[in-house]
């Protein structure tokens, strides 16, 4: 049940970081030299 | 004998595994929170800038984490006296429920967890200000001051007046004149709304030797202070109406809920007895929760209408 909350939270923190990454650059996300 | 109770007490860590999410939901004080939460929602749309609506969720989320991981910390550092208290006796640490281990690891990683994503996802200010929160309520006020001195809420009540600072500053990455007067109201506030908890709660307190004004000075001289702390938080609530935070309805609203305030300052000033003076002194700290909550909800109004119309 603990492990489980864990992973969840974990999971969480993940899709937060990537959205707010997304808002914060915005299109930029996009612009990188390849 | 010994080796029964030695037994019983290495049993004990076994039983209380079973903490369920409720329990660790009630180490957080979801009351207090959602308070935290309320007023740092006021900071961020009085506040004349803007923030993404996710970043502005984020923000929240923090600090609602944050306010969780400062209540779980107080109740792993003050479990002993919780157990001995009425009003705190049903905490998941004193109801065996979570061991003071398990909510210590908790608060951290809370604590940690929360200022960190702040200031990295929305700006260091605000996380900064939040660690600042997060401190001062863990140790200033739990660890240094609560059990120590009177003046152990004056000073304290810091701790509950940031969140607006912290609402302020994750829009506006800084703290102004603004910011700093939302925490006065709160800071002034404090004093009033707990004092006249402690006046009918004053056994509790007594028992477990927290030094609150009513146990370490009396009744009577509780009363002065609520009535003297009330004077001066009723015209510097007014304040906001001046400087352009609040609007004509807020200053309406400041006087009116300010003038009720003061009346009710006096009525337990001058209601000492039995079950009268413990009544008054529950009309001033229920009123007291409302008086807060509608001064920042017109704030919120107030502001909220004046972005639709404008």
């Amino acid at each position: 049940m603990r492990s489980i909350a864990i992973a969840l939270a974990l999971a969480a923190l993940v899709v937060l970081f990537y959205v707010a990454t997304l808002v914060r650059l915005g299109g930029n996300v996009m612009n990188r030299p390849l | 004998m010994a080796d029964v109770a030695y037994q019983a007490s290495a049993l004990r860590p076994a039983q209380v595994e079973g903490g369920s999410v409720g329990d660790f939901l009630a180490l957080m004080k979801p009351r207090v929170m959602s308070l935290v939460v309320f007023t740092a929602l006021v900071g961020m749309v009085v506040a004349p800038g803007s923030l993404h609506p996710v970043l502005a969720v984020i923000a929240l989320l923090c600090i609602a984490v944050g306010a969780g991981a400062s209540g779980a910390l107080n109740m792993w550092y003050d479990a002993d006296i919780d157990a001995r208290m009425q009003r705190t006796a049903s905490r998941p640490i004193p109801r065996g429920r979570v061991t003071p281990d398990e909510a210590l690891t908790f608060g951290v990683v809370l604590a940690i967890g929360s200022v960190l994503t702040l200031g990295l996802l929305v700006n260091v200010v605000a996380g900064f200000l939040l660690a600042l929160t997060i401190a001062f309520y863990v140790f200033v006020y739990t660890m240094w001051l609560k059990r120590r001195t009177r003046q152990n809420i004056v000073i304290g009540g810091a701790a509950g007046a940031f969140p607006p600072m912290i609402g302020w500053a994750a829009v506006m990455g800084s703290v102004s004149v603004e910011s700093i007067l939302l925490f006065l109201i709160i800071f002034m506030w404090t004093p009033p709304h707990f004092w006249a908890l402690s006046l009918y709660r004053v056994r509790d307190y007594e028992r477990v030797g927290v030094p609150m004004l009513p146990v370490v000075a009396g009744p009577t001289e509780t009363r002065k202070q609520i009535v003297i702390y009330s004077a001066l938080l009723v015209p510097l609530a007014i304040c906001p109406a001046f400087i352009d935070l609040g609007g004509p309805l807020y200053a309406l609203t400041s006087i009116g809920l300010g003038g009720v305030f003061m009346a009710f300052a006096i009525n337990l000033y001058h209601t000492r007895e039995g079950r009268e003076g413990d009544r008054a002194a529950k009309q001033l700290f229920g009123f007291s929760i409302l008086y807060l909550f509608l001064l920042f909800a017109v704030l919120l109004l107030e502001r909220s209408l004046a972005r639709w119309a404008g």
